[in-house]
């Protein structure tokens, strides 16, 4: 996959366990944070464990955390039933990108791959529901709505040029 | 039938109580349902549960399927590539130390050619189940060097499907050398075909199995489990391998996550019976035969272990502590073990095989997490000279 990269994640995959991420403190001190797959969270510094958070309540403080939105944590849980295998998701095109310098039209991108471009990130302000005939550029963030199964296709169609 | 399912259930029951009473004082579950086996079976005095444990055939290969169909529903080639060369070289040591030390060993012990693959199997490959549990129990899940035994684990699997592959053909009776041949060729078209499958037939496999609702896609995911398995049976490359790729195809597509959730139960009630199974057939009795063999093997495992561990840290810039943790977490042994001596008792392989893997399980599914609990003692005995302490900036550039 040339340079398109799909959400970048600082995480650390675990492998039968779940993810790592590691981050520091605002005093510099590392810390590192252990997600199970079951959605279980536990905070380990120094070596020992910090803080072990079950799946509802991980979740309900991680929602809290971002600031953006505070949910139900129990909604958070269903949020995967009700939205079934749709998915979204944001990807960068870097220069060099086939779609970097094309429209959208040009492109054919819902027709090839499926999937619906419902965002460009440029700059500051994001475009909402893009015009076809806008042309993508390097460094746009694309936001895209499509089914899990047509992800993968699109990341490759838009990295590769083949 | 009355009576057979209150037998079944007192099975469940006493497998269960064994084990919780053993999580107590953190020993795994495996060597505890298996040790409830052996109790209540035919070879030990005292109450005998069953005395036909070929009776339980049927329910102890659903464990073996399932136990192997997770495996590979939970494969990811991310986890193989993710780890980077470091990964492979670590894998690497610790196979080609433990697999090639069994198989020394397995000639050194000399119950023939097809025994001493089954015997550095056996011993070669550590128990992902116990490793794991192991790892989260010990809070170690945010160490540097848990995604470094994780990812040797994922390895040790994938090893171990290839292994059972081409084992399958070895244990076969061919009498010539062309038909052997055939068995090979047999059970690499199989190989083949399921793996061009998983590659680029998902959206296919989705679409026979996926279901919305949940209790439909465990309807359809275990008939194609053990559909696939039985056809591997038949075409003599072992059900174990056909569920291994069952569950590999699955995982290429887009109900795999799901699947994944829904086969943990199976997996857990079944597999419990096929390690009760395998107790059922040990004769205690036996132990005078094999304890030779059995001690060497240990002495070599845990030898091993620790030179792959001191092996794997100095590769990744890990310090004493990260080598003695390694070594200890992997030294576990348990389902596959067992699973290579299910497949050679079906063989008709030396008898003397099951008691040697029995006792040997026992031993290092116990000892494995009561050392790896002690490692931070146990590292000071590695000398300083042997594994050096690391590099700050390298051991940073690990992760």
């Amino acid at each position: 996959m040339a340079k398109l990269r799909a959400t970048p994640s600082a995480a650390v995959r675990l492998p039968g366990v779940g993810e790592r991420l590691d981050v520091e403190d605002s005093s510099g001190r590392p810390l590192q944070v252990v997600r199970h797959r079951s959605g279980r969270v536990e905070v380990h510094a120094e070596g020992r464990p910090l803080l072990e958070l079950e799946t509802r309540e991980a979740s309900a403080a991680g929602a809290f955390m971002t600031g953006h939105f505070l949910l139900d944590p129990t909604v958070a849980l269903r949020l995967g039933d009700v939205l079934g295998g749709l998915v979204f998701d944001w990807v960068r095109l870097e220069q060099g990108d086939r779609g970097v310098g094309k429209t959208i039209a040009e492109l054919e991108i819902r027709r090839r791959t499926g999937v619906s471009i419902v965002a460009i990130l440029r700059g500051s302000l994001p475009i909402v529901a893009p015009d076809p005939d806008i042309r993508l550029e390097a460094g746009d963030d694309l936001v895209i709505a499509c089914r899990d199964s047509d992800r993968d296709g699109f990341v490759r169609f838009m990295g590769t040029g083949r | 039938m009355g009576r057979e399912l209150m037998v079944l259930g007192v099975a469940f029951l006493l497998a269960g109580l064994m084990a919780r009473a053993g999580r107590r004082i953190g020993l795994p579950t495996i060597p505890l349902f298996m040790l409830a086996g052996i109790i209540v079976g035919p070879n030990t005095p005292g109450p005998v549960l069953f005395s036909h444990p070929e009776d339980l055939e049927l329910l102890a290969a659903f464990g073996l399927i399932f136990l192997l169909f997770y495996l590979g529903v939970e494969f990811s080639v991310e986890d193989l590539t993710g780890g980077g060369r470091r990964l492979l070289l670590s894998a690497g040591l610790y196979l080609s130390l433990n697999i090639g030390g069994g198989l020394a060993l397995g000639f050194v012990v000399g119950w023939g050619t097809k025994e001493a693959f089954i015997i550095a199997g056996a011993t070669g490959i550590s128990s992902s189940a116990i490793v794991t549990k192991l790892l989260v129990e010990l809070r170690r899940l945010a160490n540097p060097e848990t995604r470094l035994i994780l990812g040797i684990i994922v390895i040790e699997d994938l090893f171990l499907a290839l292994y059972l592959a081409a084992l399958a053909p070895v244990l076969g009776e061919a009498d010539s050398a062309s038909e052997a041949l055939l068995l090979f060729a047999r059970a690499f078209g199989f190989l083949l075909v399921l793996g061009l499958l998983a590659q680029y037939g998902g959206n296919q496999i989705s679409k026979l199995i996926d279901a919305r609702d949940d209790e439909l896609l465990v309807v359809l995911f275990v008939g194609f489990a053990l559909f696939v398995s039985g056809a591997a049976y038949q075409l003599g490359v072992s059900d174990a391998i056909g569920a291994f790729m069952a569950g590999l195809v699955i995982s290429g597509t887009v109900v795999a996550r799901r699947v994944e959730r829904l086969v943990l139960p199976l997996r857990d009630a079944f597999a419990a019976i096929f390690f009760f199974a395998f107790g059922l057939v040990i004769d205690p009795s036996d132990v005078g035969l094999v304890i030779g063999p059995v001690a060497a093997a240990i002495a070599m495992s845990v030898v091993f272990a620790l030179m792959a561990g001191i092996g794997a840290a100095r590769i990744n810039g890990f310090d004493r502590m990260a080598a003695a943790n390694v070594a200890f977490s992997l030294l576990a042994r348990g389902e596959f073990a067992l699973i290579l001596v299910a497949l050679a008792a079906g063989a008709g392989l030396d008898a003397r095989l099951q008691p040697f893997v029995a006792l040997y399980v026992l031993v290092l599914a116990v000892a494995s997490p009561i050392l790896a609990s002690r490692s931070q003692r146990l590292a000071r005995f590695i000398p300083k000279r042997v594994c050096p302490d690391p590099i700050p900036n390298l051991a940073g550039a690990v992760d």
